[in-house]
């Protein structure tokens, strides 16, 4: 079983689900059951706003944000509902930004994580889930009709086989918007956020037009003006940004 | 370094085989054709890739008078043939379906060299590197002096 380790950017998510009150937190989820499936992130944040009252609205965003990824966590490693409960209480626990929290805001955070992962809530439906993964986890105009759910060890083989087929047939062309039209790049750009690591992993060995994918996956570009056309630069652009946003390869 | 490109690749250029050519470097993708005729080794010009070094106040878009224009801020100007003329160097820049694909340079000694996608740089025959389906054809030619006219 893969270790998690968790991403700073949901340091203070969780640090909010935890200060959260259970009542309001079985508000926010009873909310979410009755959200449609597939709303961006402003809709689902309308929707909670208009059922739970007295909530501030960059805390909520801030919360759902950190909710999704944790089902996200669920369906890419395949994890039970008890496992990947362990693996974020021990995450938690081991995460340096929140170490400062004591054993009874620790309790709070499994008390919700419990509440969060009970069977048929709004995370445990399985259409719903599906589509906010799209939301999610994929850019879009990417088809995500029957977006496969893959093991760490899946996703390793299956980046380097579009890899190989996508250097293999556009290794002749000068421009890399026509390289990255390619059939193969566009599945790897298909495979989301799991991805990143793996593309981060293959900039240091060697720099290459991930840039486009970076982009797309992540919707954020960390290379200065100064620094477009010359890929070695680029590549430690994004490998810095992998750094900051606690990707590990 | 010199030699043949690997069969895997002749494949896409089946021109380059009927035609003399030769393997000049290595593999690298610091650089692309654009760049590499405009006599730049370490970065990438492509008008349409937001992290494409494109020069400024350029159009950026895949249009043959955008690249005209951008070759035009190196001092080169369109011409009308491709063969060798002392004191001047010349580019010459393919297109397809009007679009440019690929540029080479001429070298003093009156041969073209490019650079292949990511592949290496070859010194080729300007029709061996056409073919209908990624570089099309040679559309355009422009030339520059490399000797500074003395005007007294």
């Amino acid at each position: 079983m893969p270790s998690l380790k968790i991403h700073r950017q949901y340091q203070s998510g969780i640090e909010k689900i935890i200060a959260l009150d259970n009542s309001v937190f079985e508000a926010i989820l009873t909310a979410l059951r009755k959200t449609v499936p597939a709303l961006p992130l402003d809709d689902l944040v309308r929707n909670v706003e208009s059922e739970v009252e007295n909530t501030n609205h960059d805390d909520l965003v801030n919360i759902l944000e950190s909710i999704i990824p944790i089902y996200a966590l669920k369906k890419t490693y395949g994890w039970t509902v008890e496992e990947l409960a362990d693996e974020l209480i021990a995450a938690v626990d081991e995460f340096e930004e929140l170490s400062n929290l004591s054993t009874e805001e620790k309790e709070r955070f499994c008390e919700k994580l419990n509440n969060l992962l009970m069977p048929n809530s709004f995370l445990e439906s399985a259409s719903k889930a599906k589509d906010v993964l799209k939301v999610y986890l994929l850019p879009s105009g990417i088809p995500a009709d029957d977006f496969p759910i893959k093991s760490k060890v899946e996703l390793e083989a299956e980046f380097k086989k579009f890899a190989e087929e996508w250097r293999l047939e556009t290794g002749m062309l000068s421009l890399v918007t026509q390289k990255s039209m390619h059939q193969a790049y566009q599945r790897i750009i298909g495979m989301g956020q799991p991805v990143i690591p793996l593309i981060l992993r293959d900039l240091e060995q060697k720099p290459d037009h991930w840039f486009w994918a970076l982009r797309a996956i992540t919707g954020d570009n960390p290379v200065k003006p100064e620094q477009r056309g010359r890929m070695k630069q680029m590549a430690q652009a994004w490998i810095q940004w992998g750094k900051e946003h606690g990707y590990e390869w | 370094m010199s030699g043949k490109l690997d069969y895997r690749k002749i494949l896409r250029f089946p021109n380059l085989e009927l035609t003399e050519y030769q393997v000049t470097s290595g593999e690298t993708v610091d650089y692309n054709c654009f760049a590499f005729a405009a006599g730049e080794e370490e970065c990438r010009w492509d008008p349409v890739d937001p992290d494409g070094y494109w020069p400024d106040g350029v159009s950026r878009e895949l249009t043959l008078e955008a690249f005209i224009q951008a070759y035009q801020t190196m001092g080169y100007e369109p011409c009308e043939n491709r063969d060798l003329e002392p004191g001047f160097q010349k580019i010459a820049i393919y297109t397809y379906n009007g679009q440019p694909q690929h540029a080479a340079r001429q070298e003093e000694d009156g041969k073209w060299k490019s650079k292949l996608g990511d592949w290496e740089d070859i010194e080729h025959e300007l029709e061996g590197l056409e073919n209908p389906n990624y570089y099309g054809v040679v559309q355009q030619i422009l030339k520059r002096a490399t000797i500074p006219l003395n005007i007294s």
